[in-house]
């Protein structure tokens, strides 16, 4: 029958204000741990994926969406780039860029995207295969970690790819030659866990076969010749002259003025635009950060309030309970015990809430993982506790002794004499 | 014994009261009797150390109340003095036996479940010992106090018109159940009440005016 035991008593002989209180203090803290799970692993992502990119070049449009389509393939792609315009940045000996690598966007398999690429892409996530070969072939892909889980994709699969970004089963190229599945990728936690990749030239022979379905046959064994004849012997891509592709990832020889200058030389002086990762991602945390203010702000304000409602329900109790506290001194009680038993009531309420609301938290992170996993392209964990939720803890102790402190005070200060020569009749 | 010589006490803004001097031996029963307002509470609450006279001495066993600090006093009243209310305000969170376990964890005593539920045993409430206060009825709730005063073997049990509340036979009872828990432990036995059902069972009796 220590204090602690007696304060948890009496707390729980009032279940409704518990409830109350709980309700509150839960959300406070459930909506603050949330915000910090979902930003630290956003950020973390947006870490991961910057991939050492120093720019992204495409079609003029946007630069945010550039680099959110280009990067972590999440917006669609601004438009195309014509090789026999672009033909310059693929040069291998270029004096700035050490290292170019192409994309084609704009094809998916079930809601997964699929790249047209090289190999070097797969280097820039640092990806390793786990199953199978690289892809060599046209119409050979591999695939992320995540897709092959979620798609229960093996090693000697075949799948169609369908137009556009979205999963839609009338969109799909029915009449092209399906893909083969030649390897699968471990898991890296970026953005390639939710790819399929393939080589540019794949993503061309289905675009050829699809969209030049009303040719006549002879031009259409044609391309198909075509397709024959770039397998055989390996053009370069700026070889195609007559083609497209979607973006370029750039990495660059060094940080000197000329590579600085890059990005304004092909925004003023070419058809094309080019965009750096980390003044774009840093707009859209500025962007985000409004919205993750005002949450942050709602949430203080939640807690605020529950911090009052356990003062006020503390505050009242006292009220109900003066001729116990009363009768609890004259059994030997010392007012500091009075004292404590109040503080801890406080301090059992914001523990018990701070528990539920974490509970909260990362339940709700399970439910929204799988969402956000489709709007983020990004493995989203509920069991990653945070530093930050300790000091949230702290805080909630800290709110609770406030919340307790004048009602002990009070408590403390019960005068036995007053309150029990009152009780007549 | 208990001794009280010369004992004043003055509300702020009222006239002083001042109490007949008064001796009990060990084991004595008395009835504190007065009308209202003749100061009956406030001399429990004195001899309880509750309150602190203006002018004059308590001693109880020769220990001075007024030597102690605020904390001693507590402490000494913990261990020494079982008080008996009007109503029993037991803390309405706990059962009884949970009641009865603090009031012998404030007193300093060892916690002693058998000993609770003999006292409860001989007050007849036993069967109530995991019920919540507020589940018995006002004669079962002034048992459980009677049970919380006598539980730590008090020198001194103070009982401030513990029958008041109560019908005709539910006071006979309460009074001949407080008698014996004070014999059983041998303890002084001061009631204060205007209630004059007491009156034919007290020889002792001291009136205030």
């Amino acid at each position: 029958m220590n204090i602690l035991h007696l304060s948890l008593k009496n707390i729980l002989n009032k279940p409704l204000t518990l409830v109350l209180n709980l309700v509150l203090f839960s959300l406070g803290v459930g909506l603050i741990s949330l915000l910090l799970l979902v930003n630290v692993q956003l950020e973390d992502k947006f870490q991961k994926n910057f991939a050492g990119i120093d720019l992204v070049i495409g079609a003029k449009g946007s630069p945010l969406q550039l680099i959110l389509s280009s990067l972590y393939h999440l917006d669609s792609p601004t438009g195309n780039m014509p090789i026999s315009e672009s033909k310059a940045f693929l040069n291998p000996k270029h004096p700035i860029f050490k290292k170019v690598v192409p994309l084609s966007l704009g094809d998916s398999h079930r809601g997964y995207r699929i790249v047209g690429t090289n190999v070097s892409f797969v280097d820039l996530y640092e990806a390793k295969l786990i199953e199978g070969k690289m892809f060599e072939e046209n119409m050979e892909v591999v695939v992320g970690a995540t897709v092959a889980e979620n798609l229960k994709i093996k090693t000697g699969d075949q799948f169609q790819s369908s137009h556009g970004l979205i999963e839609d089963e009338n969109l799909v190229h029915e009449d092209a030659k399906p893909f083969l599945v030649k390897g699968i990728l471990g898991k890296t936690g970026s953005v390639i866990d939710q790819l399929i990749i393939t080589k540019t030239q794949s993503v061309w022979a289905v675009h050829e076969d699809h969209d030049h379905a009303d040719e006549t046959e002879e031009e259409h064994a044609a391309h198909l010749d075509h397709d024959h004849e770039y397998a055989e012997e390996e053009k370069p891509l700026a070889a195609y002259e007559d083609q497209s592709i979607t973006s370029l990832l750039v990495q660059f020889r060094g940080r000197n003025i000329q590579a600085l200058n890059m990005a304004r030389n092909i925004n003023e002086n070419t058809n094309f635009q080019a965009a750096t990762p980390a003044i774009e991602i840093n707009r859209l945390y500025t962007l985000l950060g409004v919205g993750e203010e005002a949450l942050k702000a709602l949430a203080m304000l939640i807690i605020f309030v529950s911090g009052l409602s356990i003062f006020i329900s503390l505050f009242s109790s006292l009220r109900e309970r003066k001729y116990e506290l009363a009768v609890m001194r004259t059994l030997g009680a010392r007012p500091g015990f009075l004292f404590q038993l109040i503080i801890f009531e406080g301090i059992v309420i914001a523990v018990l809430g701070f528990l539920c609301g974490i509970a909260l938290s990362h339940g709700s992170m399970i439910i929204l993982a799988d969402f956000l996993e489709k709007s983020y392209r990004y493995d989203f964990s509920a069991s990653l506790f945070l530093m930050e939720e300790i000091y949230l803890f702290g805080g909630s102790l800290i709110i609770g002794i406030i919340a307790a402190i004048i009602p002990a005070f009070q408590a403390s200060k019960t005068d036995i004499h007053a309150t029990l020569a009152d009780n007549k009749g | 014994m208990l001794k009280s010589i010369n004992l004043t006490f003055q509300y702020s803004g009222a006239p002083s009261i001042s109490f007949p001097d008064f001796t009990a031996e060990q084991g004595d029963q008395w009835l504190i009797l007065g009308p209202s307002g003749s100061g009956k509470t406030t001399l429990l609450h004195l001899l309880g150390g509750l309150l602190s006279p203006s002018t004059g001495n308590i001693t109880l066993d020769e220990l001075h109340y007024s030597d102690f600090s605020p904390a001693k006093l507590d402490k000494f009243r913990g261990e020494n003095i079982g008080i008996v209310f009007q109503k029993a305000h037991a803390v309405q969170s706990l059962s009884v036996m949970e009641n009865l376990l603090l009031a012998q964890q404030l007193g300093g005593k060892l916690l002693d479940k058998k000993k609770i539920m003999d006292i409860l045993e001989r007050l007849q409430i036993a069967h109530k010992a995991n019920q919540k206060p507020n589940r018995l009825s006002a004669g079962e709730q002034q048992r459980v106090a009677i049970a919380r005063a006598v539980i730590n073997q008090p020198r001194l049990i103070l009982a401030d018109e513990p029958t008041s509340a109560l019908d005709d036979k539910n006071s006979t009872e309460v009074q001949n159940l407080l008698k014996e828990s004070a014999d059983a432990v041998k303890a002084i036995l001061l009631v204060v009440t205007h209630d004059n059902r007491l009156k034919a069972t007290f020889p002792k009796q001291l009136l205030l005016k």
